[in-house]
């Protein structure tokens, strides 16, 4: 069923461009540039952070506003159009996964399997100092409430373990 | 022809040697037999020597322009510069996979020859698993990934060589960054060899931490000189784009960095062995790991300029260096103890520098996480999710900051002591004075021009890191004072300091030059020959394209001449595209002016053929971006000079004469 979607999906992907190829609009890095001049500032602002979100599809690890291959001018295009529509961002790229699939989007989605990719990271950074605290720090507390012991005796203990180690890989 | 069949003999030698010298080593280790050993660590020099003959006859081929050898057919051409003739050797799949296992190869023979005596014991350890790698290296190396494969008939004319790669960076970047993915092969053996023999002596520090520092400095070389290519030949005005393969370069040099850090600890209280030995392999199977992805195709990359069925084989590789070192680690690390010293931990250095590891370790997971999300997301989700910079731009600030801070904090401490140099009076003072080289910093660096993007983080960054500089400035300055401004003594005593004060210096100018170019600013015009525009108080003036023959590639040059505000003229920026004789497409050539403080980052998007008089241009302006490139000086001569530190691990108080028994 998923593989269905998926088809369905880029089938309607690839209508979208040819259509776009059918209303005989080449788009050029100028035009879009032109375009781009007369919008105000604030959707300027908005076209730009879009486009830096939104992978060109032909390139590895650009957005389409860093590549100028003909796919991600079209996707350009597309999206210069839906800015100028006044929508808000969220909504235009609830337009752009629709039609793509979520492969169009650079960073994984706060949603789903996708919020796994945010999570781990976050919970590693915010328990991980705790869990060091837990094991490093803590655990000398817990020692020195025993009251300081003398070197010698705590080199007698540690002598007598890596012995008794010895003798475990001995035998 | 004949010489090409006698590299392919000399490189079966290879690993036909390699394979005995990992048989004979581990037997010398089951029977302590020294003459065995002595055996396997002949066998390592001469690997060491037939593989660097083996390269120079590949050489000579190239030089001669031999296409009966198919690699020297498909990655060379006739009109191919000589300069690039060089390069050419790793250009492709089969010669940097030979590139690979000759300098493991030459590493393997240095460090069997040049290790210490205190180290003797565990040497048969380290033989056997500097062996057994580059048997596998020189294994496939014969199969898979052959560089001497013939063909018939000769052709006249190769099929040139990516034009991509046609690039000066290309003949430094490539071994620069193998260097130090290979040169880490002797950390991991010692950190194999230290769980085989279940302890970890002062001589193991030593000639671990030397050469994770010159694996470091090479990595760190060759990481900024990719981004350097990346900078001047892909043509999107920036020069790190989380890349896969970038990434994957950026693990071993995370994990390198975490060691050493860990090795300071272990220097000076005998604590976090294990970590060490963890990281030593960690690193090693990183490296590694970027190679697979790199050559296999697994995740795709602009990077990949080597992909072949070779894949799966490293991969086997990984599987068997993950499963030796997990089950070593299972069997003998509860033998290496922490040596016995009390008053550890708590607010000290040895904290701050964990909380250091931890942070690195974390960088790494996150990196890690996203170079390989595309395949994990394929086999949950059914789709390939290709995770691109936007995710790790959210979590690298505040990486980026709080290794800032621990930097600062963490150089402040002394090992067991509660105390601070300079104290809250420098840390808030500190704070006070980073204001004036932060307005100077905004004001040369033009932070304020662009007005898309927030600017108080970028502020607060580039306070905190003068914050960061002054404070390390200052602790230095004690440290001098307390030798009595005594140059000679100082240097004897504290080389390893000075060396790491000058890395973490050259770091934190690296990250107030990426605070800088956050903010850059384009803008992308049509011109007509004779128009003029204007970006960011420069006017360029465009006067139709021009012709011109470089070596063996034909210019489009659409020149620019440049001037700014004061009507003074700056100097012409020339963007363009090449055509290669054995390409049909053309590739960016950019154009590049500028001052210390902004690069002028010129492309030349499109043009008319027919006319030459109309051309479409991008042009950018590039903040700080040179100060990224200093950094790399600093780090690397901070590396180095530590590396001339003779004193760290000296102190060996526990050498064991190596136990030989047959």
């Amino acid at each position: 069923m998923g593989s269905l979607i998926q088809f369905v999906r880029r089938l309607s992907c690839l209508c979208l461009l040819l259509s776009m190829g059918q209303s005989g609009f080449a788009q050029s890095t100028a035009s879009i540039a032109k375009e781009f001049e007369t919008l105000a500032p604030e959707q300027k602002i908005l076209f730009e952070e879009i486009s830096n979100d939104l992978r060109c599809p032909t390139c590895t690890g650009l957005s389409i506003l860093q590549s100028d291959a003909p796919f991600s001018l079209q996707i350009r295009q597309a999206v210069l159009d839906q800015v100028k529509t006044g929508k808000k961002k969220p909504e235009i790229i609830d337009f752009f996964t629709e039609r793509y699939g979520l492969w169009i989007l650079r960073e994984p989605p706060k949603k789903g399997f996708h919020f796994l990719a945010w999570l781990i990271p976050s919970l590693f950074l915010i328990l991980g100092p705790l869990l060091i605290w837990y094991f490093v720090w803590r655990k000398r507390q817990q020692v020195s409430t025993f009251g300081v012991r003398p070197t010698t005796e705590i080199l007698k203990e540690f002598e007598e373990k890596v012995n008794e180690q010895r003798k475990k890989a001995a035998t | 022809m004949l010489l090409a069949d006698y590299g392919f003999f000399l490189v079966l030698l290879c690993c036909i040697t390699s394979v005995y010298g990992t048989i004979s080593a581990l037997v010398a280790a089951f029977y302590r037999h020294k003459r065995l050993y002595r055996s396997a660590q002949y066998a390592s020099i001469a690997v060491g020597i037939m593989a660097a003959v083996a390269s120079g006859f590949l050489w000579y081929l190239l030089f001669t322009r031999n296409y009966g050898v198919s690699y020297i057919f498909r990655n060379s051409s006739n009109d191919l510069p000589l300069f690039y003739t060089i390069s050419a050797f790793w250009s492709s799949l089969e010669g940097s996979h030979f590139l690979w296992a000759l300098l493991i190869a030459v590493y393997a023979a240095i460090a069997h020859v040049t290790y210490a005596k205190d180290n003797e014991h565990i040497m048969p350890y380290v033989s056997a698993a500097l062996h057994a790698v580059s048997a596998w290296m020189f294994f496939l190396a014969v199969t898979y990934s052959d560089p001497f494969v013939l063909q018939f008939p000769v052709p006249d004319n190769g099929m040139g060589m990516n034009a991509l790669l046609q690039n000066p960076y290309m003949i430094i970047h490539p071994p620069s960054l193998f260097t130090g993915y290979t040169a880490l092969a002797i950390p991991f053996a010692y950190g194999i060899a230290a769980l085989c023999y279940g302890d970890i002596t002062e001589g193991w520090l030593r000639t671990t931490r030397r050469w994770t520092l010159y694996a470091w400095i090479f990595l760190t070389i060759g990481i900024f000189l990719g981004g350097r290519w990346a900078y001047v030949e892909l043509g999107w005005a920036g020069y790190w784009a989380w890349d896969p393969v970038e990434n994957s370069s950026f693990l071993p040099w995370l994990f390198a960095t975490a060691l050493l850090h860990s090795l300071i600890v272990q220097d000076r209280l005998g604590h976090l062995k294990r970590l060490s030995i963890i990281l030593a392999i960690v690193a090693f199977f990183f490296s590694f790991f970027g190679t697979f992805i790199t050559r296999s195709g697994v995740i795709s990359s602009v990077h990949s300029f080597a992909q072949s069925p070779i894949g799966p084989n490293y991969l086997y590789f990984l599987a068997g260096i993950a499963g030796v070192s997990i089950v070593l680690y299972a069997f003998k690390a509860q033998s290496i103890l922490p040596s016995d010293t009390n008053k550890v931990w708590g607010f000290s250095k040895e904290s701050a520098l964990v909380i250091t590891q931890f942070l690195i370790i974390t960088f790494a997971l996150i990196v890690f996480i996203g170079t390989v999300y595309p395949i994990v997301s394929e086999a949950i989700t059914g789709v390939r999710f290709n995770v691109q910079a936007p995710y790790f731009n959210a979590f690298a600030p505040y990486i980026g900051f709080c290794f800032v801070v621990a930097i600062t904090i963490g150089n402040l401490m002394r090992f067991k002591s509660g105390k601070m140099v300079g104290g809250k009076k420098l840390l808030l003072g500190g704070l006070a004075v980073a204001a004036v080289p932060t307005v100077i910093f905004c004001y040369f660096g033009d932070v304020f021009r662009s007005d898309t993007k927030p600017l108080i983080f970028q502020l607060i960054g580039i306070e905190l890191t003068f914050w960061a500089i002054i404070c390390l400035s200052y602790d230095a300055y004690q440290r001098f004072k307390d030798l009595r401004f005594n140059v000679s003594l100082f240097l004897k005593r504290n080389l390893s300091y000075l060396g790491a004060f000058i890395a973490h210096i050259g770091f934190l100018v690296a990250v107030l030059g990426f605070l800088g170019n956050y903010r850059g600013m384009d803008k992308t015009v049509t011109l007509m020959s004779g128009d003029t525009t204007d970006l960011y108080g420069y006017t360029f003036k465009f006067n139709g394209i021009k012709l011109e023959q470089d070596e063996n590639a034909l210019l489009y040059t659409a020149p620019l001449a440049v001037t700014n505000q004061k009507q003074k003229e700056v100097g012409t920026v020339l963007p363009a595209r090449a055509k290669y004789p054995t390409k049909d497409e053309l590739f960016h050539e950019i154009g590049l002016l500028g001052s210390f403080w902004h690069d002028i980052y010129v492309v030349l998007a499109d043009f008319d053929k027919d006319t030459k008089a109309r051309a479409t241009l991008q042009l950018f302006i590039n903040p700080t971006v040179k100060i990224v490139w200093w950094s790399a000086f600093l780090m690397c001569i901070g590396g180095f000079l530590s590396m001339c530190d003779l004193a760290r691990g000296r102190k060996s108080k526990d050498t064991l004469g190596a136990s030989w028994e047959v």
